[in-house]
């Protein structure tokens, strides 16, 4: 047996990494876990009969299967950060370029694409729970004004520009508020989570019922089933053929492959990062989905969601139905202020995460001179990636427009692109192990390990994320329900968006070699050692 | 590099690989840790390395072994149980052996130079860095291909000038060559005042400008551990503000620094480029700035990752 023993020199600048809790909460700061819940309500309407807690779990385990491959990637290369790198090195700096730009653009416009959940899930039902409450009617216009055109793009400009001015400022200050956010949620969860398992389902019903300005619980199924539910008791078949929605409710949980290389041992770290912030949102997402269904009804819940996406403007009922029913059950108005702050205030932060994302991108095609370094600028009084906020903001309200006013964005289907992003960067994990064998002989071993000695586990766990992820393009294509329809514009205009990062880089590379006599395809290719 | 012997041996490849005429190793040359591979009575070996309990039969399975360490940024060395003993009771043994293992590897390293660049029109320029022993010095300079330009004014080509300093200011880990500001800036300003043409003079300073962008790096608690807050790392700035005076003060063409690995990137002081390369060589690669020059100017940079 080894001694486990090795001499570090001391006066060196070996600095001790992060451990895998602070770990574990950069990576649950990517997932903002109640903004999606809405997914549920899609789900149960697009599929009759899905099991909330089995539709989660299925979720969380593919989230598990694509995380892992993600920590892998950081674990590979973890100065380096993201499949841009890895795609770069493995198969042609081209085709990593093409697929980060890809990544780039469709994030920044599905962030104005996504505002629309403030409206709805957090300034609509704040004010129709406030008008339940009250019994004000005129609060409850209120919240149906939230929902029009018109005050969508108010609010997500308003949102849009807030947080674009928030991340400007010193890194202290929006940690701050980044903070308060965070603990705003978890004890929003937390107190939902008493709420619904300290309340009946027939304690649920009266408190609806007592609610002058509601149709009642009976009326609401009613209405429903005669307008077109489709209802099924919860069973199997339907909830696999919802869970490829449950995917997106967990997604952000990546961003551990961007600071691998501050984590102390993070052969351990990393894995622990990014399955225990999956393992944390989907045990919150089941203790307050799962009893909150419960006590609901999951028949009233189909039927909401039904006259939601049906008729929209016949109830003073949004998406997030967890939130709402909790300030149903809790009619306080300050619990239904903060329920909806907190709402609200998730959605920056996944705007923010986003950014994380869109602004390293954008530093990394400066840095290997593909885009002019301008787009690299920070700010020297603030540290703020200043011109990259506003390129990804910019697009981000181009976005706003475009789902507000437009349908537009039935040809920007960011889900379906994202899957040929994946596809593209699960290949490459396939092949790294046998193109980039030193660098992957070096890697920690959760990285390196062999199956049988002999398959390297990275190529296995690669090729069954692609696999998935052309099932789900496929899904997408053939079943609207998942993302939306997908026409043959929307598929001239994602080729579009990749063919054109394929142009940007050899036009880059053209005009850096005539004007600079540098050849930007050296950027990440491997120096042969001596 | 930090000991990693595969960034070196790109490094050496580095000139004909990217067509350039000069190869420029800023410091920081050498490893911070030592592996032992403990011999048994069995013949055969123990390590552990990089979180993996080696157990080693062969001499193959050995030689592989210490060239994976060596490839990282490490020292592998072979030693028995009882020596273990004598170095663990023992600080400045160990720090003879560190000492010794540096040298040797450093002199390793000169041979591989001068077998691979001999009769190649590429200069080489190498200096210690901060992090590096003055024990060293000697062997560097005893080369016949590589210059060690620490502390004075070379000319790179008939254009342009370079004056060099491996030293940085104080760090949290009390390395050889940290020196207060006032040292530094003296340091400085004695190589400052032999350049003819300051306008095409190229700063060497190992460790980067304070507050420039190219110096941040985690801030630590008095543990050494980076801080985290909000779930992000909290990044301060730590170059040096004599460097910065410096760049501001001389306006030259070009700065090249590195020091802080996760620091990569560049920005323009006035009319001077500065550029921080990063590190990333636990991987065994070789992060580096291929930069083009003419006459008068920066003519064109890039970034690598080799």
């Amino acid at each position: 047996m080894a001694e486990k023993r090795v001499y570090v020199r001391e006066a060196s600048g070996l600095v001790r990494g992060i451990g895998a809790l602070d770990a574990l909460f950069i990576c649950l700061a990517g997932i903002a876990p109640a903004a999606g819940r809405f997914l549920a309500n899609l789900a149960i309407v697009s599929w009759p009969g899905t099991t909330i807690w089995l539709w989660l779990t299925l979720g969380a385990i593919m989230c598990a299967v694509h995380g892992f491959l993600y920590a892998q990637i950081g674990g590979a290369l973890p100065r380096s950060g993201g499949d841009y790198i890895l795609t770069s090195r493995t198969l042609h700096p081209a085709l990593g370029f093409m697929a980060n730009w890809a990544l780039v653009i469709y994030m920044s416009l599905v962030i104005g694409g996504m505002v629309p959940l403030i409206n709805s899930q957090g300034l609509a039902n704040t004010f129709w729970a406030l008008g339940l409450v009250y019994n004000n009617p005129a609060l409850i216009d209120l919240g149906f004004q939230f929902l029009t055109p018109n005050w969508i793009f108010i609010v997500g400009t308003i949102s849009i520009v807030a947080t674009a001015l928030l991340l400007c400022l010193p890194q202290k200050v929006w940690l701050r508020v980044f903070e308060a956010i965070m603990l705003l949620s978890i004890g929003v969860v937390i107190v939902q989570m008493i709420i619904f398992l300290t309340t009946t389902h027939q304690q649920f019903v009266n408190a609806w019922n007592s609610f002058p300005l509601l149709p009642s619980y009976d009326t609401v199924i009613n209405t429903a089933v005669e307008s077109g539910l489709t209802y099924a008791p919860p069973a199997i078949t339907p909830t696999l053929q919802a869970a490829l929605l449950a995917f997106w409710l967990f997604f952000g949980y990546i961003f551990s492959a961007f600071f691998a290389g501050e984590v102390k041992e993070y052969a351990k770290s990393i894995p622990v990062a990014i399955l225990g912030s999956l393992a944390v949102v989907y045990i919150g997402d089941i203790v307050v989905m799962g009893p909150g269904t419960a006590v609901a009804g999951d028949k009233f819940i189909a039927a909401l969601g039904w006259l939601f996406f049906v008729t929209p403007g016949a109830l003073p009922v949004g998406l997030g139905q967890y939130d709402f029913f909790s300030t149903v059950l809790l009619p306080n108005p300050i619990w239904i202020v903060i329920v909806g702050v907190a709402m609200v205030t998730q959605m920056v932060t996944i705007f923010m995460a986003y950014l994380v994302i869109t602004s390293r991108s954008m530093f990394a095609w400066a840095f290997d001179r593909i885009l002019p370094e301008k787009v690299a600028y920070v700010s020297e009084k603030w540290r703020s990636p200043i011109v990259a906020v506003l390129i990804t903001f910019g697009i981000a309200e181009i976005g706003l427009v475009f789902s507000t006013y437009t349908v537009i964005p039935i040809y920007f289907n960011w889900l379906f692109a994202f899957c040929f992003v994946t596809v593209i960067a699960s290949f490459s994990a396939i092949l790294f192990p046998f193109v980039k064998k030193d660098i992957f002989e070096k890697a920690p071993a959760f990285v390196k390990y062999k199956i049988a000695g002999k398959v390297p586990l990275m190529s296995v766990v690669g090729a069954i994320v692609l696999g998935w992820f052309l099932f789900m393009a496929y899904s997408i294509y053939t079943v609207p329900a998942i993302a939306g329809p997908i026409t043959p514009e929307t598929i001239v205009v994602m080729l579009g968006i990749f063919a054109l990062g394929l142009i940007v880089y050899y036009i880059s590379r053209s005009y850096r070699l005539k004007k600079e006599a540098i050849d930007i395809y050296l950027a990440s290719k491997e120096i042969p050692p001596a | 590099m930090h000991g990693s012997e595969k960034c070196f041996r790109k490094f050496v490849n580095a000139g004909n690989f990217y067509k350039a005429d000069v190869i420029i190793l800023g410091g920081d040359i050498t490893g911070k840790m030592i592996v032992p591979i403990v011999e048994h009575s069995s013949n055969s070996f123990t390590a552990y390395f990089l979180g993996i309990n080696y157990n080693l039969k062969t001499q193959e399975e050995l030689h592989n072994l210490e060239k994976t360490i060596r490839d990282s940024g490490y020292y592998p060395y072979r030693t028995t149980p009882k020596e273990l003993e004598e170095l663990d009771a023992n600080k400045s043994k160990l720090d003879e052996l560190f000492s010794h293992l540096m040298v040797e590897s450093v002199k390793n390293w000169v041979t591989i130079c001068e077998e691979n660049l001999k009769g190649r029109n590429v200069k080489c320029f190498i200096s210690p860095g901060n992090d590096d022993s003055f024990a060293i010095d000697q062997i560097l300079r005893s080369s016949e291909i590589i210059i060690d330009p620490e502390g004075s004014v070379i000319n790179l080509d008939e254009h342009h000038e370079m004056i060099s300093t491996g030293y940085s200011n104080i760090t949290p880990f009390n390395c050889p060559r940290d020196i207060s500001e006032d040292e530094l800036n003296e340091k400085i300003e004695k190589m400052a005042s032999q350049v003819s043409d300051m306008n095409n003079c190229i700063f060497n300073f190992h460790c980067p400008p304070y507050d420039s962008g190219l110096d941040m790096a985690p801030k630590l608690d008095e543990t050494l551990k980076p801080i985290v807050k909000g779930g992000q790392i909290i990044y301060a700035p730590c170059g040096s503000t004599a460097i910065s005076n410096a760049v501001k003060k001389y306006q030259p063409l070009l700065g090249l620094h590195g020091h802080i690995h996760e620091s990569r990137g560049t920005i323009v002081v006035g009319r001077t480029r500065c550029i921080n390369s990063g590190s990333e060589y636990t991987e065994g690669v070789l992060r580096g700035a291929l930069i083009n020059l003419d006459e008068k100017s920066v003519k064109g940079y890039m970034l690598t990752s080799g």
